[in-house]
């Protein structure tokens, strides 16, 4: 573990200095995590890819301000997620839920998830609409607070709670619909 | 925790199953890695530059012509209070045949000395002030842009976002004051050099740009919070003092 740290700080460390090997080693270490943040955020490859790559071209560009090479990982993950919030401030309309989302909640079979194939789960968080899809992945698999989503997004905490229980309902309904369709 | 979020954390690894083209790598080496610039921006920076460069090529030619007209009356003034002098020395040294060598070097003395001296002081005067003059030339052109777009910005109501959120343009603006205080330090220590002054030119036209980025980001939330029709809260509108 100690090495690999070693091993990362001397490439983040060459990369600052333009070093293509060592940029081509970082983007193929971390870049598979960071277009799944990406594609869960947009919900398309082609816009994933877009900020993909902005995002890789922000680090690399900004390296040198990085004070710890070993935490690399971590500072572009936020480079993606802060790019990804930028894009869909940009392209997302809100719009109000009013549905009682406390009530369908409290009616939910629990652990319904634990049966259903991951990939099928993760499929379906990525068709998720917009709005709905980009709260839930910053609670769920960021570890936002709805606080900090309402800040970043610019909306109000109730809709952030809002619209991730929309994105719970809609994401049961519909892998429900798919086993039912294809067992 | 919520029994979701916690199952698809633990999950997590699995969920990141997707690839992405290698295209993306290709396309990240043919485009080196070079801060963007908008081109509207760099055109207007240059554009604002070469004004303010134009205005205070005029400023300063004009006032040298000036200054010149001015030695030129000096010159010309001091000449012709020379010469009376010299035909009153001239006179009274008449009688004294017995000493031409002397009358002649003091002629020489009132004709020529006297108004070079002179001359000499002018000029060196005239190079500060108009140093001085094209300093705040710049300065003063520079200044009326940046406190137009100032009060623009002081008058832009926001509906959504807090003041911090523009805290990085509020820095970025103070660091730049500051560097101008330091620019100026050296020009008095110095005098105006052809560095100094595109030193400062540079910062005007940073501080510029950089308030016209506020303004731009200023307007993209508000046709944001517009576009979403979200009613506008007038407790919650505020200004930003910049």
């Amino acid at each position: 573990m100690e090495q690999e740290t070693t091993i990362q700080t001397a490439i983040v460390r060459k990369a600052c200095l333009g070093d293509q090997t060592s940029q081509a080693w970082l983007y193929k270490q971390y870049s598979k995590a960071m277009f799944n943040i990406c594609t869960r955020m947009t919900g398309n490859q082609s816009d994933a890819e877009d900020l993909l790559q902005e995002s890789f071209m922000i680090a690399f560009r900004n390296l040198k301000q990085l004070k710890e090479p070993a935490q690399f990982g971590g500072w572009l993950k936020r480079i993606v997620v802060n790019e990804c919030i930028r894009f869909c401030k940009k392209n997302t309309y809100w719009t109000t839920w009013d549905e009682h989302w406390d009530e369908t909640l409290s009616n939910e079979e629990p652990g319904w998830w634990q049966t259903v194939d991951i990939k099928m789960v993760h499929q379906e968080i990525k068709s998720l609409p917009d709005g709905c899809r980009q709260v839930f992945n910053l609670y769920v698999l960021e570890d936002y607070s709805h606080k900090d989503i309402a800040n970043h997004l610019g909306i109000s905490e109730s809709t952030s709670k809002s619209q991730y229980h929309r994105a719970r309902q809609l994401l049961k309904e519909r892998i429900i619909k798919q086993i039912q369709v294809h067992g | 925790m919520d029994e979701l979020k916690k199952y698809l954390q633990q999950n997590r690894e699995a969920l990141d199953s997707d690839e992405p083209s290698p295209m993306v790598w290709e396309r990240m080496q043919v485009q080196p890695p070079v801060k963007k610039t908008a081109i509207v921006v760099s055109i207007t920076r240059w554009a604002v530059a070469a004004c303010v460069l134009v205005l205070a090529g005029i400023g300063t030619w004009s006032l040298l012509k000036e200054d010149e007209g001015k030695t030129q009356e000096i010159l010309q003034a001091s000449r012709t209070s020379a010469e009376p002098r010299q035909e009153e020395i001239k006179q009274a040294t008449e009688p004294v045949i017995a000493i031409p060598e002397i009358n002649q070097e003091i002629n020489k003395v009132l004709a020529s000395a006297i108004p070079e001296k002179k001359i000499v002081a002018v000029q060196k005067t005239t190079a500060e002030r108009a140093d001085l003059i094209a300093l705040q030339n710049v300065e003063n052109s520079f200044k009326q842009v940046i406190n137009l777009q100032r009060n623009k910005v002081g008058t832009i109501p926001m509906y959504a976002e807090s003041a911090e959120y523009f805290s990085d343009f509020k820095i970025q603006i103070r660091q730049l004051e500051k560097d101008e205080k330091t620019v100026k330090a050296e020009i008095v220590k110095r005098g105006l050099t052809d560095d100094l002054l595109d030193q400062l030119i540079n910062l005007y036209q940073i501080k510029l740009s950089t308030l016209k980025q506020l303004q731009t980001e200023m307007n993209k939330i508000n046709n944001r919070v517009k576009q979403i029709r979200r009613p506008v809260d007038s407790v919650k509108t505020y200004f930003i003092n910049i």
